[in-house]
């Protein structure tokens, strides 16, 4: 999506899976990429790999931050972080509450989902369903970056 | 009164209602074993088609005998719909709290007959139907009798989804148009063995002529088919829209009813414009009916998953168990909704 | 005669093929047999028939579980159902196609008779037909009276009765006409039912329906967007962008167990009291959610469909980390015991995964038989007032790592492995609410916490359905008008004879289908009667 036409910049804030708050607010100035994802969906555990790839990869250029949904508590939650090694934190959001703030944007509709915000955290990019691979979400962010 | 009163005098009511139309029965089985052998008077008068079965005849002596046993016959339907109105009425309040008698099948099969009973006896001296009388009660008696013998239920509440004022108005149309559609079904079927039948005595013979038959299931079917759209078409839709979110779920129970309706539309269809009158629109109103029937009774027995499973008790949940038994989380699923839509707007 | 007899729609009739056409005046010839009578009559009851087999084989938008064990157990048969779109016959080409060619039949067969109608409402009633008493309704009187006076009063006594009337200067007959609501309500009727199918058609095509089971409490909630659904059947134009951003959660749920009667046991006054906001910020409000009382927000309704309950069990695993906890939807197997199945999976459980797969029993009792000796366990009763789970364990690969999706309510056994006893019976554990059992081999332990339940909801987006319920009540009035509405014509002749008297002649038509005799010679004699009464009254 081209960065004129792009909506206003997303406000997300909540709390992730250990209780500290987290604001995407305090992300602004770096690309941002919103994985959504929950323990027992069988895409995302297969696509946590190449997600962990690309944030190494990635490094400081960028921020991550997963969306959990579904888990009927966070500690199941953490149990996956931690079996993945998942680096970055995760909004905790059972309900999918925090979803309701893409409303009209590249909205995610299934799980997971993975979403590229600008550097004004506006949304650039999404993918619906799994990322084919990490070449997939490393390019898109390319793209935001060149911006 | 208590409850337990309550049912207790419906059941009498039952027994008694059955005990009077039996007696009725009796009655005009007089009246036209009198008139058995005595030839029918032609009509004579204008424009033809008439009925005539009033009683006229050479003989006064069984003249007279039959008119007094078909007037008793009239009288003792008319004292059997009143146990039969008490019997509902019993039943409505034997439940708590009170609710209209018709939460599953015994209570709509009473429900039913009553209706073609009231209809009959409304309608009976200003179209003269007394000729129906015997087949209406005979009718009504063995339908009872089943009822009794295979679909009794103690009374019980309502299961939840049932709890609606659209169920009130739902099934009165519903039992209204199956009773009008029942007696067009019933006159339907005497015209086509009248007119198969040569005989000068007896009692097809003493049935008004042909175009009159005809015009009094036309009738019949007339007034039953705007109550069946309104049942069927209007007030269920509205309801199942309240009760399962979608006012048309293609129910095994509601495919049937759009059968009979689209069945009697193509009967006053063909009536009104394709001239078919008579012996084919005859055979149209039996198919009518004979889905009418079949969607009333039949179609439990073929389909478990009728959400109007009313028949056995706890139906209605077991169909919600189903549904949501049904309802696994498909993440595949919603991912072919997301491409599909995201083609949509591409 | 015949001419009085025939109506604008007799003149659609299916004609023979003609012997040698043109392409244009086939297309003319098959145009005129779509929109014949015959034809739309043939398609109403091929319509009827083609509804059957959907209520008899089970379908896939009904009841998808029903339609996998039906192919399950008819194997030969389900790929030619599948062919011929058995398991959706109502969405099938064939079933449309039967409906299409209804509407364009219906649709070819209105409009040349709205053009009609519109002409037939301008036109003047027709002339008397010359031989008034070959008309079968037809009566007729001797008077002194002048043929003009006459006539003038039978325009009058006509136009009392509601006829429209022509009487012409120096005409011998009045000619009257009344009951043209008919061919109205016939018209109402028909296009009512295109508004219908537009309605519904609409309603399929941009609408959607979702289901979800929500935990009750405040902690737990639902929020309408696609990852927050269990189940979701889209029209085929239906667009995600227009669902409503509202969220909600049920804070409490009641239920009332009738306790003795014939329907013992079984659960009533269902109430889901919900906090809901109509979208993100908003302020919150309260709604009671009861079967039959659905919530509308917005153009979408949230209805309460079903309940159930849920144990809240924890899983540590062998390195002492809880791997899974909080409630688990167990689904009801018996609607009256609420015997409930379920399972537990902790695919991050460490050294290996777990899998719970089992049974909740809301009110556990020992079934007895016939002798009284104790056999299988059971629920006595659908309130919880001695709850228990009982589980059987598994271990290994609970198959949420192959990438394909899984439902959440079945245990994939193919790559798991059930843990037994020293012994080699299955491991099984009973638990009652506070209680844990540790696993065998260190794999760690489980815990029965407690109780939450959950609800079945209903989301449904159905626009449309204001027109299509306009349309279905215009079509019940337009019925009743063309049912009910009698068109009938009325001529009154009055001819001076060589004799000096004048023969008043009046006859009747009635064009309605099933008009009774007895009407219509009523109506002639209170015509006559009207017309030698005010001659009386005026001498």
């Amino acid at each position: 999506m081209a960065a004129a036409d792009r909506d206003a910049p997303l406000e997300l804030s909540g709390e992730d899976l250990d209780g500290k708050p987290v604001d995407l607010a305090d992300l602004r100035g770096k690309p941002v990429v919103i994985n959504v994802w929950w323990s027992e969906c069988p895409p995302c555990r297969v696509e946590q790999p190449d997600l962990n790839e690309a944030a190494a990869e990635l490094g400081d250029k960028v921020s991550f931050l997963g969306l959990n949904i579904r888990d009927s508590s966070a500690e199941k939650g953490l149990a996956f972080t931690r079996n993945f090694d998942v680096a970055y934190p995760s909004i905790y959001s059972p309900d999918g509450s925090a979803l309701l703030s893409f409303a009209g944007t590249l909205n995610p509709r299934s799980i997971p989902s993975t979403v590229v915000l600008d550097s004004q955290g506006r949304v650039a990019a999404s993918v619906q369903g799994r990322i084919p691979t990490t070449q997939t979400l490393l390019s898109l962010v390319d793209v935001v970056l060149g911006e | 009164m208590t409850d337990v009163q309550w049912e207790t005098l419906s059941n009498q009511g039952v027994a008694a209602a059955g005990v009077v139309y039996f007696l009725a029965l009796l009655a005009y089985a007089v009246q036209w074993a009198a008139l058995r052998d005595v030839p029918v008077r032609q009509a004579v008068a204008a424009g033809g088609g008439a009925p005539v079965v009033d009683v006229e005849v050479a003989d006064e002596g069984t003249g007279d005998r039959a008119a007094m046993s078909g007037r008793l016959g009239l009288l003792l339907t008319g004292i059997g719909a009143l146990a039969h109105a008490i019997a509902l009425l019993g039943r409505g309040i034997a439940a708590d709290p009170n609710r209209v008698p018709w939460g599953n099948m015994y209570e709509f099969t009473l429900s039913g007959t009553f209706v073609v009973v009231a209809l009959f006896l409304a309608t009976t001296s200003r179209w003269r139907l007394s000729w129906l009388g015997p087949i209406v009660v005979g009718f009504v008696l063995c339908v009872l009798l089943a009822d009794v013998l295979w679909l009794y239920e103690p009374v019980a509440p309502l299961t939840e989804a049932l709890e609606s004022y659209w169920l009130v108005i739902h099934v009165v149309a519903a039992v209204i148009a199956t009773g009008a559609f029942t007696l067009g079904g019933i006159t339907s079927m005497l015209y086509l063995l009248k007119a198969r039948s040569t005989k000068e005595t007896g009692y097809l013979a003493r049935l008004p002529e042909l175009p009159a038959l005809d015009r009094i299931a036309y009738r019949m079917h007339a007034f039953g088919f705007p109550v069946w759209t309104f049942g069927v078409l209007i007030s269920g839709p509205i309801w199942a829209h309240q009760a399962w979110s979608s006012y048309w779920n293609w129910d095994p129970k509601e495919v049937w009813a759009f059968i009979t309706w689209v069945v009697y539309a193509a009967y006053l269809h063909a009536r009104a414009t394709a001239g078919w009158r008579g012996r084919n629109a005859a055979l149209l109103a039996l198919v009518g009916v004979a889905t009418l029937w079949f969607n009333f009774i039949g179609i439990n027995f073929f389909s478990t998953t009728s959400q109007h499973s009313y028949a056995k008790g706890a139906a209605q949940e077991r169909s919600v168990v189903l549904r949501v038994a049904t309802a696994p989380v498909d993440v595949a699923q919603e991912v072919r909704v997301v491409v599909r839509a995201d083609h949509a707007r591409a | 005669m015949t001419q009085l007899d025939r109506r604008p729609s007799d003149d659609r009739q299916a004609t023979a093929l003609p012997p040698d056409l043109n392409a244009r005046e086939l297309a003319r010839w098959s145009w005129r047999q779509l929109t014949s009578m015959r034809t739309a009559l043939v398609l109403l009851l091929l319509l009827a028939l083609a509804a059957i087999p959907g209520s008899v084989i089970p379908q896939e938008d009904v009841d998808s579980l029903a339609v996998s064990q039906w192919r399950d157990n008819h194997p030969r048969l389900a790929p030619i159902w599948d062919r011929l779109d058995l398991f959706s016959v109502y969405g099938s080409v064939w079933f449309s196609a039967i409906y299409i060619l209804l509407m364009i039949s219906l649709v070819g067969c209105i409009i040349p008779r709205l053009f009609v109608y519109a002409r037939a409402l301008r036109a003047r009633p027709p002339r008397a037909p010359r031989n008034l008493s070959r008309l079968p309704e037809h009566t007729a009187y001797e008077t002194d009276e002048d043929p003009e006076v006459v006539l003038a009063r039978a325009a009058q006594a006509l136009r009392r009765r509601r006829y429209r009337v022509a009487l012409d200067e120096g005409a011998d007959s009045v000619d009257a006409e009344r009951g043209h609501l008919r061919e109205a309500g016939n018209l109402v009727f028909h296009l009512a039912v295109i508004v219908v199918l537009v309605g519904v058609a609409v309603g399929s095509l941009f609408g959607y329906k979702g289901g979800v089971i929500m935990y009750n409490g405040a902690d737990y909630g639902f929020s309408n967007n696609l990852t927050q659904y269990d189940d979701f059947a889209p029209g085929s134009l239906f667009d995600p962008a227009v669902m409503e951003p509202f969220s909600f959660s049920i804070t409490d749920f009641d239920v009332d167990w009738i306790t003795d009667g014939p329907r013992a046991g079984m659960a009533r006054k269902f109430v889901a009291h919900l906090d809901y906001t109509t979208e993100p910020g908003a302020e919150t409000r309260q709604y009671d959610l009861k079967v039959n009382h659905p919530l509308a927000i917005g153009g979408t309704e949230v209805f309460l469909i079903g309940h159930g309950y849920a144990p809240v069990i924890t899983i540590r695993d062998g390195d002492g980390n809880i791997a899974q906890s909080g409630p688990t939807v167990f689904l009801p197997t018996n609607a009256r015991t609420f015997e409930s199945f379920g399972v537990v999976k902790a695919p991050d459980a460490q050294p290996t995964q777990i899998g719970l797969e089992g049974t909740f029993y809301p009110t556990f009792t020992m079934g007895k038989d016939a002798d009284g000796k104790l056999t299988m366990p059971a629920s006595a009763w659908g309130d919880a007032l001695d709850p228990l789970v009982s589980l059987n364990v598994y271990t290994g690969d609970v198959g949420l790592d192959n990438g394909t999706s899984a439902s959440v309510y079945v245990l994939d056994k193919s790559k798991a492995e059930q843990v037994t006893k020293p012994n080699g019976q299955p491991f099984r554990m009973d638990l009652r609410p506070g209680e844990s059992v540790e696993l065998p081999d260190g794999m760690g332990s489980v815990t029965f916490e407690g109780l939450e339940r959950w609800n079945k909801i209903q989301i449904s987006r159905t626009p449309g359905k204001l027109v299509a319920l306009t349309g279905v009540v215009a079509a019940l009035l337009g019925l009743l008008g063309s049912l009910f509405v009698r068109p009938r014509r009325l001529w009154v002749r009055a001819r001076r004879r060589d004799d000096g008297t004048t023969l008043v002649e009046v006859a009747r038509l009635d064009r309605s289908s099933g008009g009774d005799p007895e009407t219509g010679r009523s109506e002639l004699a209170a015509i006559v009667a009207a017309l030698r009464q005010d001659r009386e009254a005026t001498p």
